[in-house]
């Protein structure tokens, strides 16, 4: 048998093979020393003093706080929600210390300060360094990853707790503004989630729960405004988009929110919060905007494709403070974007900031 | 970002997405490109090729594990520019694979003995059953990401000497199991 024809039937076996190499840790002996010093951290962890004074102090040196209550027992209970801006406010602009609160079950809450609450699981010098910590005997792994549109995404970390190693299924992960530690994301699987007990609420119902817990917690929710939605199948739920609207032009801010059918949040994500600044649209001219773009695409596509739909314009700053238009064309099926246009409109449009 | 989130973006036809595959397994598809074909322009080359034809899968696929999807379609993207290559072979990882495998592997090929791709690689499931976890992911590692022994030494924290044994150890092993079943002769 040749080896290429080997190799190539490898290309044929189950996944689970692939995943577990791929994630594959060897276990290893723990050194005594420091489990204790790891437990006798944990132990003294009452109260609701900050974490950043508890991962700063030496273990064993008699601090209270940091926040951890009702830990012991082995009762392996999964985070099924997460409550953000206990005192009320929670912004991607506002750099001030904020409240999160970690409802693992009816029983169970683990408050945290969100200031900076990523520098605690990564080292930020080091792009997709890793760092893992125990807590309630629960482990938290917290990995930095940068977006590379910088501009769009911004810096984040994700934050993945209680991670299956073996098959990398993050049960629940935070994402966390690089700058301030702010958390401006989650996402929980369903394995953390209830279960519904009698019907889904509704498409109306999830809109609600929705609204309300962005206006609860996004500073500028008034500039934003449905963009999309769908049914999910996270326990029969629906998925909401809403888009910032500056002065009557949607950008590329947006907010996504996922609610089950027992009406939890599961998913929730702000993109995009740097990427606008401060632009002056008053002296737009809409309608002129649109003729020159419909005039773009009917000189670039007309003549060799079916042009079926294009997407409403939208509005991005690049990172060198580029302000540009684009909409998305779909021809004959595929999806385009039209980066000749962009160039012309922002000069045309846009003065650069 | 989670898996299911870039196939939701996938399934909106959001070109956003490729760049949510790129930052999460970017590096991973580098390496297990280049380690089959050679050369950073090839690797670059299929990588983009298997980004497009996730783009063109999903929907209506929804693969789960998605990284095991993504990096099967990169695997045979780079195995079928490596055979098709015109230029000298470069030295690389995939080359040490097929030299290492070819004195365990070697047969008379024989009109019986011919067996198909499919039926091989359940052969093959069998066998990873057969050995201890630890043995699996290192031949895994070698033969399916083919990685280099310093790679799998990095990534499993065993040293590059233990690496060579167990392959070796591992290699006559299958030798052996794919004897008893007829393949090899």
């Amino acid at each position: 048998m040749k080896p290429e024809k080997f190799l190539e039937a490898m290309n044929e076996i189950d996944d689970k093979y692939i995943e577990e190499a791929r994630c594959y840790k060897m276990k290893k002996r723990f050194p005594i020393k420091r489990t204790i010093a790891a437990a006798a951290c944990v132990a003294l962890m009452i109260g609701t003093i900050p974490l950043v004074k508890h991962f700063n102090t030496p273990a064993g040196t008699g601090t209270t706080g940091g926040v951890v209550q009702g830990t012991t027992g082995g009762e392996d209970a999964l985070p099924t929600v997460i409550k953000l801006g206990e005192s009320g406010k929670f912004t991607a602009y506002d750099t001030g210390e904020h409240d999160a609160v970690l409802q693992l079950n009816a029983n169970r809450k683990e408050e945290f300060k969100i200031e900076k609450f990523a520098n605690h699981f990564v080292d930020p010098t080091k792009e997709k360094t890793r760092k893992t910590i125990t807590l309630n005997g629960k482990t938290w792994t917290g990995q930095y990853s940068q977006s590379v549109d910088s501009a769009f995404y911004g810096y984040d970390y994700d934050i993945y707790i209680g991670v299956d190693l073996l098959t990398w299924k993050n049960i629940f992960s935070i994402r966390c503004n690089s700058d301030t530690g702010e958390v401006i994301g989650f996402y929980a699987e369903p394995v953390c989630l209830s279960e519904i007990s009698k019907t889904p609420i509704s498409r109306d119902e999830s809109y609600e729960k929705a609204v309300e817990f962005l206006k609860k917690n996004v500073i500028d929710i008034n500039e934003y405004v449905l963009h999309q939605e769908k049914a999910n199948d996270i326990r029969s739920g629906y998925d909401f988009s809403f888009r910032r609207v500056v002065n009557g032009v949607k950008t590329d801010d947006h907010i996504e929110i996922g609610i089950t059918g027992a009406g939890e949040i599961y998913t929730y994500h702000l993109y995009g919060y740097k990427s606008m600044g401060n632009v002056d649209l008053s002296a737009l001219n809409m309608t002129s905007l649109n003729q020159t773009i419909d005039a773009k695409i009917n000189t670039i596509y007309k003549n060799n494709f079916d042009i079926t739909s294009n997407s409403e314009i939208t509005l991005r700053r690049l990172e060198d403070g580029t302000y540009y238009f684009y909409c998305i064309t779909r021809v004959n099926g595929r999806t385009t974007k039209d980066g000749e246009l962009l160039q012309d409109l922002s000069v045309l449009a846009i003065t650069m900031d | 970002m989670s898996d299911q989130e870039i196939i939701d973006m996938l399934f909106e036809r959001l070109e956003t997405s490729l760049t949510a595959i790129d930052t999460k397994y970017g590096k991973s598809c580098r390496t297990i490109a280049y380690n089959i074909v050679g050369n950073e322009q090839d690797a670059e080359e299929c990588v983009n090729d298997a980004y497009l034809a996730v783009w063109n899968s999903i929907p209506p696929e929804k693969p789960n594990p998605f990284a095991a999807f993504l990096f099967k379609i990169l695997r045979n993207i780079a195995m079928k520019k490596h055979r098709t290559s015109q230029t000298q072979k470069r030295k690389c990882v995939f080359e040490e694979l097929l030299a290492e495998m070819e004195p365990f592997l070697e047969s008379e090929e024989t009109v019986e003995s011919q067996i198909e791709k499919r039926e091989l690689a359940r052969m093959i499931e069998e066998f990873l059953d057969t050995l201890s976890p630890e043995n699996r992911a290192v031949f895994m590692r070698r033969y399916w990401f083919s990685e280099s022994y310093a790679e799998i030494s990095r990534a499993m924290g065993i040293s590059e000497n233990s690496v060579s044994t167990r392959l070796m150890r591992t290699r006559e092993k299958m030798r052996k199991y794919l004897n008893e079943r007829g393949v090899l002769v």
